[in-house]
């Protein structure tokens, strides 16, 4: 993304910082991906509307983009991942569920209201059915994001087998049907498990994406090179560009989480450069003669 | 996640995720008097700071909005539904119903 913010965000290049600021607005309400879930392209347009937004909005950073000191490259966001993958992930049965927009439909016993079971609102079918008994666990995060089979100990009865699906989340429930109590009307409740994952030593999860530092040494840092770099389904080569340095990024495509409706999300790589453990006298005198000549300043632009 | 893990994600204070909860606009699993945080909820509560910080509304504002957000994504998952209901039909029943949605 090489592109001129101000054609993004339709301003002269004279704009004052409220006309950004309004230009911003009237665009994000068009394409913010929440408020437009039907909108495929939404995401992209609207990535590129807060990058554009994130340089012209800062008055310092819009000096400095005039000045060509950066460029919409640099200001790059991070992935995010939206409210609609989650209200939209092939379920209207969330906590948030709304049915007041088809309360016009008919009686509240037709067909359209079954699709909701808004939280604490299931009174009326568990009438004849069992009462649903509650269960939590925990999985390993590595379980959670490849999937796995596991028992379980119910309150009586013997244990139970449950598959853990691939891309399990933190806080999902399972249910399994006819588990929990038994009913008036012979129906049994369910056995609804509340899955925690426990977190990992050097994984984090981000929706379908997973993030993790990778420390590489200073030789790897400045001359680059092939890096072995874990991913939850096994190791990955990697070539090192030269001269990385801590903090880029690497993305590994499809490397994440498998997804609910096929594919996978990506794992995100920071490097972090590590000297070696002990001080090292060669090291140390390398760098002296190095920086004579070459010193620079990694801390400019933070002021005094 | 829990409340405190949540609010250093967002990078904001744990008072104003207790206002969004007070409003309803998250509802996290209450267990042992804690909270805990899908990530639903974070994506749901990058959508609030959207709305209140870059968007400019107040909080009567972001009110109305996450509540039409609700129905409009609830509409929208329900007609998605619909739709791939239709289109396992035998194409004289899918020509049928599109026929009646037509005419309506």
């Amino acid at each position: 993304m090489s592109r001129d913010p101000y054609e993004i965000l339709g301003v002269a290049r004279d704009a004052t910082q409220k006309d950004v600021q309004s230009a911003f607005r009237k665009l994000a309400k068009k394409y913010h991906p929440d408020l437009n879930p039907g909108d495929t392209k939404a995401e992209a347009r609207f990535k590129e509307i807060s990058t554009a937004n994130e340089i012209l909005g800062d008055e310092e950073k819009r000096k400095r983009f005039d000045r060509g000191e950066i460029d919409m490259d640099g200001t790059e966001q991070a992935p995010r991942s939206y409210y609609r993958d989650y209200a939209n992930a092939g379920s209207s049965r969330s906590a948030y569920g709304d049915a007041k927009g088809f309360s016009n439909f008919g009686d509240p016993e037709d067909i359209f209201s079954s699709f909701f079971s808004r939280r604490g609102g299931d009174g009326a079918s568990s009438r004849a059915k069992g009462q649903d008994r509650q269960y939590s666990m925990e999985v390993d995060f590595i379980d959670a994001v490849t999937g796995t089979k596991t028992q379980i100990k119910l309150a009586e009865g013997p244990a139970l087998d449950i598959q853990i699906p691939p891309g399990t989340r933190d806080g999902q429930t399972l249910r399994l049907r006819g588990k929990g109590d038994a009913g008036f009307g012979g129906q049994k409740g369910d056995a609804l498990i509340d899955i925690h994952v426990r977190p990992h030593r050097f994984y984090t999860r981000d929706g379908d994406d997973i993030r993790l530092d990778l420390p590489i040494s200073l030789g790897e840092a400045v001359l680059g090179g092939k890096i072995r770099v874990p991913t939850p389904s096994g190791p990955v080569s990697v070539t090192l560009p030269a001269h990385s340095n801590s903090g880029k990024v690497l993305r590994l495509k499809g490397k994440g989480v498998p997804k609910v409706k096929g594919g996978s999300g990506d794992v995100y790589v920071t490097l972090k450069v590590t000297l070696p453990e002990k001080s090292d006298t060669e090291l140390s005198d390398f760098i002296t003669q190095w920086q004579a000549a070459h010193s620079y300043d990694p801390r400019k632009g933070m002021g005094e | 996640m829990n409340r405190l893990e949540f609010c250093e994600y967002l990078h904001v204070e744990q008072g104003i995720v207790d206002v969004w909860v007070a409003q309803a606009w998250l509802i996290p699993d209450i267990s042992g008097g804690e909270a805990f945080f899908r990530d639903s909820d974070l994506a749901r509560a990058r959508l609030i700071l959207d709305l209140s910080e870059r968007m400019g509304l107040n909080e009567p504002g972001v009110d109305v909005v996450m509540d039409l957000v609700d129905q409009l994504h609830s509409l929208h998952a329900v007609l998605t539904n619909i739709i791939s209901a239709i289109e396992v039909q035998e194409p004289d029943v899918k020509i049928s119903i599109l026929r009646h949605a037509r005419e309506r």
